[in-house]
């Protein structure tokens, strides 16, 4: 297994720019996944490290050697696509046999190289068929054999799970986490289900508009997101977010919105200074830190109950704020009716406040609450 | 790592249900619609045959028989033998239709395959404009060619030279043949070939290694349309041979008309020899051509 390093790559098509100088550095044996939306520039990043498009600038390496101009075939890593690209005329046997065949590995060793990833996965039994007489998990299975057969230095993979049924999905996620424990791989992930990148990760990537937003652990992504994009797109439901304007009185430090007003925790003041003071700010909070009352609360503001989503284990309850939409996570217990009139409070410890201009995260050196 | 591998779900089977079916006007309509199709395509055939094993005689009786009275192979050993004129000739030009149609099929298989896989794999400039080119040459009727095809030849030095049949059936077929074979790349996902590619092949190999087995069924239906089309070929084969050594068999043909009598049983005789490789084929490689023309027309 292999560190792999991306310095400033760069990738444009005809002008148009896919990815914007992303530097990541990926330890040999991590787990990384690269989150974002569609169009963010996740894949062709992927396909950037395989070698399967030109990188435009900057400079990939593997284990400290540039493989910038190398051939797919002469990187020594394995990818496995979303839609597992199985070679359809070849029986599971031939899919696994091909990578050693290209090396012109020993038939012999071939044989056993092939039998022993097959049991490792459990396929033993489908060795002798072809692709489509294989269930969609199935196929899977012998994609990620395909990869693991030729023990290569890093695993790319682009949306693996995506093509599974929602059941499937959970478990073949902590299968793949087992796999990647059990074997100490490196591992890039590509993904546009956070959910998935937060399970599996060692660390995140969140991409977007092919920017690299934010690289760091899950918890870090997750507590402290760097700006407004990583607040909103990690987590779900997402992050609510409240724009308004920052107006000091009477030694209070308040911001206010169209129809709400919040008194800033006084811990949150000195951020906001070192901050240059930004007029307008953007506080966040996610829906299951969001307090709800039905008595008044000094620090919060009033909402109007919009819809009501039970879930089981947590109610999910819409709010309404003027024109915003807020969600709240609560317990089911809470008693609330649709038209209902409640107190929102964001409590000081897991509220999020970006620069309202640049939208980057004003307490990013703020200690995550245990 | 210990997994349970995926496991299908097997299809409750249904009690099969006996019912009286109501009947169907659509359905014995196409019946009808087939039935008629099959004659149209098979009665022609069968005269054919039957009027090759007749004599001179027995062809021109009024009224018409479809069994022969008294069978005969004599036009067929006449024919096939190389020790009378009429046999020599005939072979001749059997051989020469093969030798047209074959180089014309290969040639055009090996134009074929590479120009539609670039088509449908490359994103190069002037790219829709070259294939609206190549599609262009197909609204227009074959015989439109005729006189400014002739005129080149004849500068090229390439009248009453096969060469001139070759050249000219792969303008008129490649068309086609690129579209097809376009259609069956288009349905091959490229994520085979990056598969292949990281898997440690080179691109010539992942195309040879993985693509190529893939699209062999449009290649074969490529191959037979080809083979076909310049089998039967009259009208510039025609124009463009006069040599009498050189005459494919569909031109071939028209010595058995003279001009007070036309030897009928022979002619159907050598009809029917002549239709025998494109049927023999057909029944070879229909499982492939119908694949092909089904599958890369639709995409999944």
């Amino acid at each position: 297994m292999a560190k792999v390093v991306l310095d400033r790559v760069l990738k444009t098509y005809e002008g148009v720019v896919a990815v914007n100088e992303v530097s990541l550095t990926i330890e040999d044996g991590e787990f990384v996944s690269l989150v974002g939306p569609s169009g963010c520039g996740k894949t062709t990043t992927l396909n950037l490290i395989a070698g399967l498009i030109d990188i435009t600038d900057g400079e990939i390496r593997i284990d400290g050697t540039t493989i910038n101009d190398l051939d797919p075939k002469d990187r020594d890593i394995a990818l496995v696509f979303q839609n597992y690209a199985l070679y359809p005329n070849k029986t599971v046997y031939d899919n696994l046999a091909f990578p050693l065949r290209m090396r012109k590995m020993p038939k012999a060793d071939i044989d056993a190289r092939v039998r022993q990833t097959a049991e490792t996965l459990s396929i033993t039994p489908l060795l002798a068929r072809r692709p489509r007489e294989l269930s969609g998990g199935q196929q899977q299975r012998v994609a990620l054999g395909r990869a693991l057969v030729r023990n290569p230095k890093a695993f790319l993979m682009d949306e693996p799970l995506s093509n599974l049924d929602a059941k499937l999905r959970v478990q073949m996620r902590s299968e793949l986490k087992r796999f990647h424990q059990e074997l100490h791989a490196t591992v890039i992930y590509v993904t546009h289900d956070q959910l998935e990148a937060m399970t599996m990760s060692d660390k995140i990537a969140v991409m977007e508009g092919g920017n690299l937003q934010q690289y760091g652990p899950p918890d870090e992504i997750y507590h402290r997101p760097a700006n407004a994009f990583v607040g909103t797109f990690i987590g779900s439901p997402s992050m609510n977010l409240l724009r308004g304007t920052v107006e000091a009185s009477d030694g209070a430090t308040t911001v206010a919105g169209s129809g709400w007003r919040m008194v800033l925790p006084p811990d949150l003041t000195g951020a906001l200074e070192a901050a240059g003071s930004p007029r307008e700010v953007i506080v966040g909070c996610r829906p299951s830190h969001v307090q709800l009352s039905h008595e008044g609360s000094a620090t919060g503001f009033p909402a109007e109950v919009y819809t009501i989503e039970p879930t089981g284990e947590i109610t999910y309850v819409h709010l309404r704020v003027g024109t915003l939409l807020l969600v709240a996570a609560v317990d089911p217990a809470f008693q609330v009716a649709v038209g209902d009139r409640v107190w929102v409070d964001f409590p000081a410890a897991w509220m999020h406040l970006f620069d309202g201009t640049t939208e980057r995260s004003i307490l990013r050196d703020r200690p995550i609450p245990a | 790592m210990s997994v349970q591998p995926g496991q299908t779900q097997a299809e409750p089977r249904r009690a099969p249900k006996r019912r009286k079916r109501p009947f169907r006007t659509d359905q014995l309509l196409g019946w009808v619609f087939l039935a008629f199709l099959l004659a149209y395509a098979v009665i022609p055939m069968l005269w054919m045959l039957s009027t090759s094993l007749k004599t001179q005689f027995g062809a021109l009786q009024q009224p018409p028989r479809w069994i022969p009275e008294n069978p005969t192979l004599a036009q067929y050993r006449l024919l096939l033998s190389p020790f009378n004129d009429v046999g020599r000739d005939f072979l001749r030009y059997l051989l020469n239709s093969l030798w047209v149609s074959t180089a014309t099929t290969v040639l055009g298989v090996l134009v074929a395959v590479p120009a539609a896989y670039a088509f449908s794999r490359f994103r190069f400039p002037g790219r829709n404009a070259l294939f609206f080119t190549v599609l262009v040459r197909n609204m227009f009727p074959l015989v439109v060619f005729l006189i400014p095809l002739f005129i080149l030849m004849k500068n090229l030095h390439l009248v009453n030279t096969h060469w001139s049949l070759i050249i000219t059936y792969l303008t008129f077929g490649l068309p086609l043949s690129i579209w097809l074979l376009k259609g069956f790349y288009d349905n091959i996902p490229p994520q085979l070939e990056q598969a292949a590619r990281i898997d440690g092949a080179s691109r010539f190999q992942a195309f040879w290694l993985i693509v190529m087995p893939l699209s062999s069924p449009g290649i074969i239906a490529t191959a037979i349309y080809a083979f076909i089309q310049a089998w039967n070929e009259y009208v510039y084969a025609t124009t463009f041979l006069t040599d009498d050594r050189l005459l494919t068999l569909p031109v071939g043909l028209q010595r058995f008309f003279a001009e007070y009598s036309t030897n009928w049983p022979g002619l159907m005789a050598a009809s029917f020899i002549m239709s025998v490789p494109v049927v023999v084929m057909f029944l070879l490689l229909q499982k492939y051509f119908v694949r092909a023309l089904t599958e890369g027309a639709v995409k999944s």
